[in-house]
């Protein structure tokens, strides 16, 4: 009988002719089967006697002999078309693959001797990006595996490889969107007829913003009008009772925790810590979010470049309760910019900080708008939102009064009936930037007694 | 609290103008030495660095577990030299060495070494147990307790004693501890819900009203008990790890093994749970799946603890605030080393707890308190000179 060889046997016949002794060894009981050293190709009829012996004491000839064709022929067709299925995709895979590594690497050798290093760092760049498009319009629904079109440019390759990088690029993060950075004017966030309720009491009724990358702007308004809460309908802390909040093009709703932290950053009214971190894990925390992204490689100099721009970095190793209030407001700001977020939503960023650090906070949003992300900050300051912001929202009893560049928005009457206190704006005589300053005369309050008046210069002359 | 070395003095200009961008950061500062707790204990190695503070802790650790292990192990009733244990360990598992006479051997392999392995066991779940309570509920002062643990699995055992349910032969008082205290985490979470949502607060009040209520079925039960359950009751209550057998170790086992697997995962997450819920949840900490995943793995831990050893309170107040206090807040390794801290903290104790007083034993639960609560005071007073904050 002709031995049927399975795509199993080819393997385990080579072994057992290598190390039959060990073999022989290891499985006493089948040593019949193995050839001893040095013989040729197996003896398979050894090992059939058994069976065959059986057979013939138990079924006639004939019976026997047509079995054993027919199974003979079934086995053997089965077997072939197997194999050769199985053979044909096996080399197919390693042909190609093959194939694809050694014109690769020849490809690679040859465009590297011809091409200067930065071109081939493009080249590679948009090879990857070009492959990414491609797979993604093959397979539709592990799109989402892939970092959408336009994706940030893959970080330049470091100097030396880490073992860390390498293993963070084989798992990148699976089900987080990468956020794409928005080109200047496109809108980040928008809100249409947010509504809002809090215990029992309606805060926001019907509010609508558009906030648009590049800008400043400024939510400003009396304490009570509906200020933070809208920033945390923004920030989608809180969910809103009737209207929508749309970020990057999605209803906050469909974005995950983790992919709503990649793109935008709160800043926090109040800013406390229940453990002793120092300063610089504070900071270090906002780049949580980033971590197994190819960003995590940047985190460092995103602590070091936060922490320098709020002139925290002074106290760097100092724990978090040994400092004043302004200096934990300004930590807080560090972590919120070391998130490095298209959209940064600031709660009060100048409340408890002394002149010198609100200009330095509104001078950093400023930066941070020129280079391409919006931001939005509340600030009881008006004279302080006139000069820093692009556009300036004002709430009044849970909706938007008025929306717009500050100098048309700022208005004596529109403030003071929002304010409930009479206001006057003012031209600065140098630079023409809008002041805004609470009507002190006396006699604009008329509820009060008149003091008696003053001599003037004329009646005393 | 204020060594601001290394701040060269910068010229902020006149009036002039419009400020210059700020000054870059100080590259040639030296990086101030952390004034948190290493250096209030004075412990060696402060200059290290956090890193290597972590790392030298971690190691003595181990070292000192290894160590106290094999005392543990030889010191007791029947004394069994060091050498000679060693030797039987070996030979056990087939690496030389030789057994020894068979009272010595079977008192080591069927009353030392269980009882040594359900200490460590038992310790470093509640150690583990305890840092994932203080990280979820923010709080040092939190422990596995507040959630009502303890209380509950002390009523399913008080109730199964007064009872005398016998549902489960030997078992039955370690399964309806079990059971009570998970039974009673998932009550307290469950009543503490609201809107899909688990207030800190909330959950702490709910365990405070919930461990009354279980003190006072206790009580109920005590007052309907007759002399020898009550004495039953009452040692079951004081803890202690006596009745170590193989079985035992094998039944906490499964529990204790996943809870420790699963728990130094959620490190950063509990970093970041730091900065207050909704700075979490802006970081992209989904914070209430955390707490109900946490709480599940602290009411495990604690639970399969506290069904085999009786309520032992303190270890997991204690272990994760120490090691705060030396080496630092980072949960990366104050989760490991909480588990590793308690294994050893409760070793010592078992076996102070079995010398103390011989032969009679002291009960475990109130070794712990005893020798834990004057300790901890210490420490308190010393680090709140030091330091002059908590937070």
């Amino acid at each position: 009988m002709t031995t049927i060889r399975t795509p199993r046997q080819p393997f385990a016949n080579r072994t057992r002719r290598l190390f039959p002794a060990r073999t022989r060894r290891l499985f006493p009981t089948r040593a019949y089967r193995l050839a001893p050293a040095g013989d040729g190709p197996l003896a398979p009829a050894r090992a059939r006697q058994p069976f065959t012996t059986r057979t013939r004491q138990l079924l006639p000839t004939r019976a026997r002999r047509m079995l054993a064709t027919r199974a003979r022929r079934m086995l053997a067709t089965r077997a072939r078309r197997m194999l050769a299925t199985r053979a044909r995709r096996m080399l197919a895979t390693r042909a190609r693959r093959m194939l694809a590594t050694r014109a690769r690497r020849m490809l690679a050798t040859r465009a590297r001797r011809l091409v200067s290093a930065r071109a081939r760092r493009t080249f590679a760049n948009r090879t990857q990006q070009l492959f990414a498009a491609c797979a993604r319009r093959l397979f539709p629904t592990h799109a989402r595996r892939l970092a959408p079109a336009g994706d940030e440019r893959l970080a330049p390759t470091p100097a030396r490889r880490t073992f860390a990088t390498r293993t963070r690029r084989l798992f990148p993060t699976r089900t987080r969107r990468l956020p794409v950075p928005a080109p200047l004017g496109a809108v980040v966030v928008q809100a249409e007829g947010v509504a809002v309720r809090l215990g029992g009491r309606t805060v926001l009724a019907g509010a609508g913003l558009v906030v648009r990358a590049g800008e400043v702007l400024a939510l400003v308004g009396p304490n009570g009008a509906g200020k933070s809460t809208l920033l945390a309908a923004l920030a989608a802390d809180l969910p809103a009772a009737s209207g929508t909040v749309r970020l990057d093009g999605r209803p906050v709703g469909a974005w995950t925790p983790g992919e709503l932290a990649l793109r935008r950053a709160v800043l926090p009214q109040a800013a406390a810590l229940a453990f002793p971190f120092t300063v610089r894990d504070v900071v270090r925390m906002g780049r949580a979010p980033w971590a197994g992204t190819a960003a995590e490689d940047e985190d460092e100099a995103a602590v070091a470049d936060a922490m320098a721009r709020t002139e925290v970095a002074e106290f760097a190793e100092r724990p978090f309760s040994a400092l004043s209030g302004g200096e934990r407001a300004r930590v807080a700001l560090a972590r919120v910019l070391a998130q490095r977020t298209g959209l940064l939503l600031l709660d009060e960023p100048t409340a408890a900080l002394d002149l010198r650090h609100q200009e330095l906070v509104l001078r950093v949003c400023r930066e941070r708008a020129a280079a391409g992300d919006a931001v939005v900050a509340v600030l009881h300051d008006l004279s302080l939102a006139a000069a820093y912001a692009d556009r300036a929202a004002v709430l009044h009893e849970g909706r938007i009064a008025a929306e717009g560049p500050p100098s048309g928005v700022f208005d004596a009457a529109l403030l003071s009936r929002v304010y409930r206190q009479p206001v006057e704006v003012i031209p600065h005589p140098r630079t023409g930037e809008r002041i805004v300053l609470p009507l002190r005369d006396r006699a604009a309050t008329p509820d009060e007694p008149r003091p008696p008046e003053e001599p003037t210069e004329a009646s005393r002359a | 609290m204020t060594a601001k070395g290394g701040r060269r003095p910068v010229d902020r200009g006149a009036c002039g103008g419009l400020f210059p961008s700020p000054p870059l950061p100080e590259t040639g500062a030296p990086p101030q030495p952390p004034t948190s707790g290493s250096q209030a204990l004075g412990v060696p190695g402060g200059a290290l660095g956090p890193r290597g503070r972590a790392a030298l802790l971690t190691g003595a650790l181990v070292a000192a577990l290894v160590v106290l292990a094999l005392l543990a192990a030889s010191i007791g009733a029947y004394e069994i030299p060091p050498r000679a244990l060693l030797g039987s360990l070996l030979h056990r598992t087939g690496l030389g060495g030789a057994e020894l006479d068979r009272v010595g051997e079977s008192v080591l392999w069927n009353v030392r070494l269980p009882r040594v392995v359900l200490a460590l066991l038992v310790g470093a779940s509640l150690g583990c147990a305890g840092a994932l309570t203080q990280g979820v509920f923010g709080n040092p002062l939190a422990e596995p307790g507040v959630v009502g643990i303890s209380s509950g699995a002390a009523v399913g055992a008080v109730g199964s004693i007064a009872l005398g349910l016998d549902v489960f032969g030997n078992w039955t008082v370690t399964v309806c501890a079990f059971l009570g205290g998970l039974l009673t985490a998932f009550v307290v979470y469950a009543l503490s819900r609201s809107g899909g949502r688990t207030e800190v607060v909330t959950l702490i009040l709910t365990g405070i009203a919930v461990n009354a209520f279980a003190g006072a079925l206790i009580g109920l039960a005590v007052f309907r008990a007759d002399n020898a359950r009550i004495t039953e009751i009452t040692f079951w209550q004081l803890g202690s790890l006596a009745q170590a057998t193989w079985p035992k170790v094998l039944a906490v086992l499964p529990c204790a093994v996943a809870g420790l697997a699963v728990a130094p995962l959620y490190a950063r997450a509990l970093d970041l749970l730091a900065l207050g819920e909704r700075p979490a949840r802006h970081l992209g900490v989904d914070v209430e799946r955390l707490r109900r995943a946490l709480i599940l793995v602290v009411a495990l831990l604690t639970a399969a603890a506290v069904a085999v050893a009786g309520v032992i309170t303190f270890v997991g107040l204690l272990v994760p605030h120490l090691l705060r206090m030396a080496a630092g807040p980072g949960h990366r390794f104050l989760v490991p080393a909480s588990a590793l801290t308690g294994a050893l903290v409760l070793l010592a104790a078992d076996l102070a707890a079995r010398t103390a007083a011989q032969p009679a034993e002291l009960p475990l639960g109130v070794l712990t308190a005893l020798v834990g609560s004057p300790f901890f005071f210490w420490l308190l007073r010393r680090t709140r000179r030091g330091r002059g904050g908590w937070a």
